[in-house]
């Protein structure tokens, strides 16, 4: 046969093509089998197993709440101010777990990558999911005591909740897709992300109120802080969690508007990752 | 040129003029490459592992592919499965293709030998109720029996590569990739996959095979192309194949052979290490191993215990591979190489190499050190 009959032919298959993201839905099987890989074995070999999921967040929170919330003189500005911390507290886990998972996908696959053809965006999306599945516990837990104090069932913050959760994982994956791809040739990308891990809780309103940065950032520098993904992901989480039970403390003017602008940034982001994932992707294999 | 079939029939693998070349990068971080670039430093090097390769191999045919260490085997396999892009020319396949490149690459040591089964399988590209009606099969042909519920991190490595290799030849597949591994279990076992190599190929699957083992490939091969650094230098019936790469060997001096992950390592980059001098050897100290010396250095291999893959590493001459050598290598106290040597003499940093046992350290003013592990 000639070698254009052989290329025209839709018989025939490029070895390692792929339709990216979507192609992975054709793997659903497999997706899941990675998911639960990652959820059985990630606690393997340790006594309290997945007692810690509970335990990080809760340390986290004492430690905080200890300092923010009483040695440094109280947060007498916010009402509940353990929920409004709590709620906080979580998304940003969600977020660092999420991202952590998906920036080292790629390298913690390596035997695989470097052996068999597999849709190389199945790893990080299968992270993806286990730090999602990591995380419902915490979300559970807060749901229960937002509940003890009083919150009662609303469409609007049941709507802020998944929204917010979307918007975290919609953003981590992007970061994770284009830092993980960098992290393959050269693991500096690794540090970067924990910086960046660094800087999110104290980058989002998690133990102060959004009024703080209103009153002592210039305007310009205020609109950024509020376009911020993770930003407006914890504002999402205080208004599913937090102002159902304290609806009396002041909210921003421009949330929804604000909302909508960091969801394109985050779009934008899971774009700009896919499109570096998929330029960097064919040389996995001889950089692991 | 073997063409059994007529000209009607559609080839299931077709290689046009594919090239692949390395580039061996120095730079492990930015830190290095900033540096490489500002002193205009190549930062790279250059290899062709495979050069205008063209072949094409039609449905049911089994093929062989062989030639010597380094001559371009493996990264062709790994261009036909998809794992690399060529880098020119093109590739096409047709039907499903699945890989039994590695056995058992896909296993995790912390799940069940059943839970492993499905996860392989899902990687060779199975369906869920495609395992389950295989299940019995592949247990069966495995012999691992009860242990199927164990976790395969206590199974021996026999036991490892059996079950690795049973999922692979009872995948739904139209042509079957085999890299090296016909070499598995005892002689028995070995028998029963050639046993079962042979009833794949009567259903009128495709094989494609990388072996040095000249009897099996004879046995279980109509074809056979040699390559010798990266270009095919015969294509053709097997036995005149085989003749042809044994003739080939004479004029090269490989007294001693070059596999696994050592020779993964190696053939990066063979000439900063020269000809082996000797087997791959187990080594005797704390951590299990490998390893292999060679004319200008010494490659160590081993498995280290956090789930990852092998960790393969290669020392050339310098100031680090006498004194390790002299401390009894990877059988003394320093034990296996952990990583290359890291930080650079002419910034005044301390140079230093990592070890199972510890961290040797070496610098201008004291020479050098080695600090055991606490």
């Amino acid at each position: 046969m000639d070698a254009h009959a052989i290329l025209d032919d839709p018989d025939f298959r490029k070895p390692g093509s792929d339709r990216g993201l979507l192609g992975i839905f054709r793997h659903y099987h497999l997706l899941t089998l990675l998911l639960k890989k990652g959820i059985t074995t990630r606690y393997h070999g340790s006594a309290l197993g997945w007692v810690w999921s509970y335990i990080r967040p809760a340390a986290q929170f004492l430690m905080y709440y200890i300092v923010v919330g009483i040695l440094m003189g109280g947060r007498g500005d916010i009402t509940l101010f353990p929920i409004y911390l709590f709620s906080g507290i979580v998304a940003v886990n969600l977020f660092s777990e999420t991202l952590r998972n998906t920036t080292s996908a790629i390298t913690d696959n390596k035997a695989l990558v470097k052996k068999i053809y597999l849709p190389r965006a199945l790893f990080p999306l299968a992270a993806l999911g286990v730090g999602l599945i990591h995380f419902l516990p915490q979300a559970v837990l807060l749901f229960v005591v937002a509940l003890i104090f009083g919150w009662s069932f609303g469409w609007v913050p049941l709507l802020a909740f998944i929204a917010g959760v979307l918007l975290i994982l919609i953003f981590s994956l992007g970061l994770g897709l284009f830092f993980g791809s960098i992290n393959v040739a050269y693991r500096d990308a690794r540090n970067f992300v924990d910086l960046i891990l660094m800087f999110a809780t104290w980058a989002s309103p998690v133990l102060y109120t959004w009024e703080l940065v209103q009153t002592h950032a210039p305007a310009w520098l205020y609109h950024i802080y509020m376009v911020n993904p993770m930003t407006a992901a914890v504002e999402l989480f205080h208004t599913a969690f937090w102002v159902p039970i304290a609806p009396a403390d002041a909210r921003p003017s421009h949330l929804l508007i604000q909302t909508l602008i960091a969801a394109a940034i985050a779009l934008l982001t899971l774009l700009i990752g896919q499109i570096t994932f998929r330029k960097l992707e064919g040389s996995f294999a001889q950089h692991l | 040129m073997l063409s059994t079939s007529s000209e009607s029939v559609k080839p299931v693998i077709v290689f046009n003029d594919v090239s692949k070349t390395f580039d061996i990068k120095h730079a492990q971080s930015f830190k290095q490459a900033f540096i490489s670039a500002v002193k205009r430093q190549e930062s790279t090097t250059h290899f062709n592992a495979v050069e205008r390769v063209s072949f094409e191999v039609p449905q049911g045919q089994s093929v062989a592919l062989m030639g010597r260490n380094g001559s371009g085997k493996s990264t062709t396999l790994k261009l036909l499965s998809g794992v690399m892009d060529p880098d020119a020319g093109w590739i096409r396949t047709r039907g499903r293709i699945a890989g039994l490149l590695e056995v058992g690459a896909g296993f995790h040591p912390d799940l069940t030998g059943r839970e492993n089964v499905y996860l392989n399988a899902a990687i060779l590209g199975m369906s869920r109720a495609e395992t389950d009606a295989r299940f019995e099969e592949i247990l069966n042909f495995s012999e691992i029996g009860e242990f199927i519920d164990t976790e395969v991190k206590r199974y021996s490595s026999g036991m490892y590569s059996r079950l690795g290799f049973s999922v692979a030849v009872h995948t739904e597949l139209d042509t079957l990739l085999v890299d090296e591994v016909l070499s598995v279990g005892d002689a028995e076992f070995r028998k029963k996959c050639e046993q079962r190599m042979l009833e794949l190929q009567a259903q009128g699957k495709t094989m494609f095979i990388v072996s040095h083992n000249a009897a099996q490939v004879r046995k279980l091969c109509e074809r056979g192309i040699v390559l010798d650094h990266g270009r095919v230098v015969f294509d053709g019936p097997i036995d005149e194949a085989i003749v042809h790469l044994q003739a080939n060997t004479e004029t090269v001096t490989t007294a001693f052979p070059v596999v696994g992950h050592i020779y993964d390592y190696y053939a990066n980059n063979p000439a900063i290490f020269g000809a082996p001098t000797g087997p791959q050897q187990e080594a005797r100290g704390v951590t299990p191993g490998v390893y292999q010396e060679f004319e200008k250095g010494l490659i160590t291999s081993y498995v280290p215990g956090d789930g990852g893959g092998p960790l393969t590493v290669g020392l050339g001459r310098g100031h680090f591979l006498p004194v390790y050598l002299k401390h009894g290598g990877p059988n003394g106290e320093w034990g296996l190489m952990r990583s290359t040597p890291q930080g650079m003499l002419e910034n005044y940093e301390a140079r230093t190499m990592e070890f199972t046992n510890g961290t040797a350290v070496f610098t201008l003013d004291e020479g050098l050190h080695f600090k055991p592990k606490q």
